[in-house]
């Protein structure tokens, strides 16, 4: 009897004791302007005539730190994630820390030099993502592709595989948003807002470091709030 | 105190071993410089470069089963494709470069001719992918790899489990590549002066104008600076290759390709990145007689090079003595069996 209350309250005082907090999640939510964004749908741009309709859309998030008032309190080791639009399980990931307190997320979109120049990684970061080109040596950090009426191709396809990792034609771009603590932090990407300056009728194909490529990637990165 | 440097020493010893390869699958020969390839991101393994020989060998890295690495790069020729001025691959089509030798490669900071692939571990994705060499793509490769018995054992052998990834099979063929070292040639010999090697007169001769008029590009001991340089080619106008300019997109880097090591140079034949030259007397030829002018031609060519044909003749005989029969009949090299 005496066994039996001793356990009850071992039990109790295990169920009364604060647990582990919740683990620090980030979800990035594709969006068209205000609408939940989905591929193969055809959209338009309201202030042209361009039709959108995206098939393929990958992208490497890395780097990913957290700070609050401006001092990092956490920093993910190896922190490099392929999210892909057509695999809604990319598109959501936990940080190991527990409880972070915080007010601002900082991360990269893209790979940076070093780690474009350290070799063939795994992961996420191994070249059968198709994430890595080959005909160079290097990463794509972001990589969209579909149809528009406006591409000049015949099949009227367009497809930007924007990357480089060396100076001047260097692609990875850091984004800071501001975000209160939260268990789970949604950022959005708006994918309007990215098309609306693709140079779509004149350049539907980027496949190389460049001028532009650089040029998109710092616009791509006010894509994320 | 004994206790401590003791135990320090043996840090140190374990240290080093974690960062040298293993001496008995590669060793840094005599009087040269450190490799550039940091092998402790890929410890060497007998089992893995027996894996990445295995891979080299296949012809399972190609779309239609047919090409493999060997197929251009031959072990009996320093790992190139001789006879071939443009290198062919699936379906016969054919490329745009002569394919190099490979040799010494873990000291090679960049690959291709024109520098475009920046690591040795990245390098097998260029053939693999290009649709004129083996048409296919890593991720396939990985596929068709996972379903053979063969190499599920294999990868087991080499990492633990058989799970086949693109970084462990480029990984794996990078540590095979790095075993191709090539450092035993007359030459060697003669510079390590180990008995019963000299040079004849003819080979002194030309090791005195080689150092005057070639090494300064071509330098010892490895025979290349692992630099991009105009040699002076007249551009092709059908093949229209801009080399280097092509990666760094910087007008001074037009028609400027990589040096290339002139070891085995007696066996790499055809010569030059788009394989012009058939033998190395049209080669010294091309540098005393036929250089063509233009913007970026190397400043070490701006000077009309002056070579008698005894010259060429004592230049060509000292070439042969980078001829290493050790390395182009090693059997660990060749096919697995």
């Amino acid at each position: 009897m005496k066994i039996k209350f001793i356990l009850f309250l071992f039990g109790l005082i295990y169920i009364l004791l604060p647990k582990k907090g919740a683990a620090q999640n980030l979800r990035l939510k594709p969006i068209w302007g205000n609408d939940v964004f989905q591929t193969e749908k055809k959209y338009f741009l309201s202030t042209k005539n361009d039709s959108f309709q995206i098939s393929l859309c990958k992208f490497y998030l890395s780097e990913i730190e957290l700070y609050k008032k401006g001092n990092l309190v956490y920093k993910e080791d190896n922190s490099f994630h392929l999210i892909n639009l057509n695999d809604c399980l990319s598109l959501s990931f936990s940080l190991k820390g527990n409880d972070l307190q915080f007010d601002e997320i900082r991360m990269n979109i893209g790979i940076d030099s070093s780690t474009n120049v350290s070799g063939i990684m795994g992961g996420d970061l191994d070249p059968i993502h198709g994430m890595y080109w080959t005909w160079q040596s290097g990463y794509i950090n972001f990589k969209i592709e579909g149809k528009s009426n406006s591409s000049k191709n015949k099949t009227g396809s367009f497809s930007y595989h924007l990357g480089g990792y060396a100076e001047p034609f260097l692609c990875v771009q850091q984004i800071s948003l501001k975000t209160s603590s939260s268990p789970l932090v949604n950022i959005n990407f708006d994918l309007a807002k990215f098309v609306s300056l693709l140079p779509i009728q004149t350049k539907p194909e980027i496949m190389s470091p460049s001028e532009m490529a650089v040029m998109l990637s710092k616009h791509l990165a006010t894509c994320f709030k | 105190m004994k206790k401590t440097s003791l135990f320090f020493c043996l840090m140190l010893i374990a240290l080093l071993a974690f960062k040298l390869p293993d001496e008995s699958l590669f060793k840094v020969p005599e009087n040269w410089p450190k490799p550039h390839y940091d092998f402790s991101k890929n410890p060497l393994t007998k089992e893995k470069i027996f894996l990445g020989r295995t891979l080299f060998y296949d012809p399972i890295l190609s779309a239609d089963n047919c090409v493999s690495c060997s197929s251009c790069h031959s072990p009996f020729t320093a790992f190139t494709h001789t006879d071939h001025t443009l290198s062919h691959g699936i379906e016969d089509r054919i490329g745009t470069r002569n394919s190099p030798a490979l040799m010494n490669l873990a000291w090679q900071k960049s690959f291709m001719w024109d520098g475009a692939i920046h690591h040795l571990d990245a390098q097998a994705l260029a053939p693999i992918s290009h649709p004129d060499e083996m048409g296919s793509n890593i991720a396939d490769v990985v596929n068709r790899l996972q379903k053979k018995n063969r190499y599920k054992k294999l990868f087991a052998q080499a990492y633990g489990d058989s799970l086949v990834s693109g970084e462990r099979t480029l990984k794996a063929i990078s540590q095979f590549m790095l075993t191709l070292v090539s450092s035993n040639s007359k030459y060697d010999k003669v510079q390590r002066k180990e008995p019963g090697f000299s040079f004849t007169e003819a080979e002194a001769k030309g090791y005195e104008l080689f150092k005057s008029n070639c090494a300064v590009c071509h330098a010892e001991p490895l025979f290349t600076n692992n630099e991009y340089e105009n040699n002076g080619l007249e551009p092709d106008t059908n093949l229209n290759d801009i080399g280097r300019k092509k990666i760094s997109q910087k007008e001074s880097d037009l028609y400027k390709f990589k040096v290339p090591s002139l070891r085995n140079i007696e066996f790499s034949y055809p010569y030059m990145h788009d394989g012009r030259y058939q033998n190395l007397e049209m080669v010294l030829f091309h540098y005393s007689n036929n250089i063509f002018d233009s913007k970026t031609l190397s400043k070490h060519l701006k000077k009309k090079i002056q070579l008698s044909s005894e010259d060429k003749s004592n230049i060509i005989s000292f070439l042969k003595t980078l001829s290493d029969e050790s390395f182009l009949r090693n059997n660990q090299n060749g096919f697995p069996r």
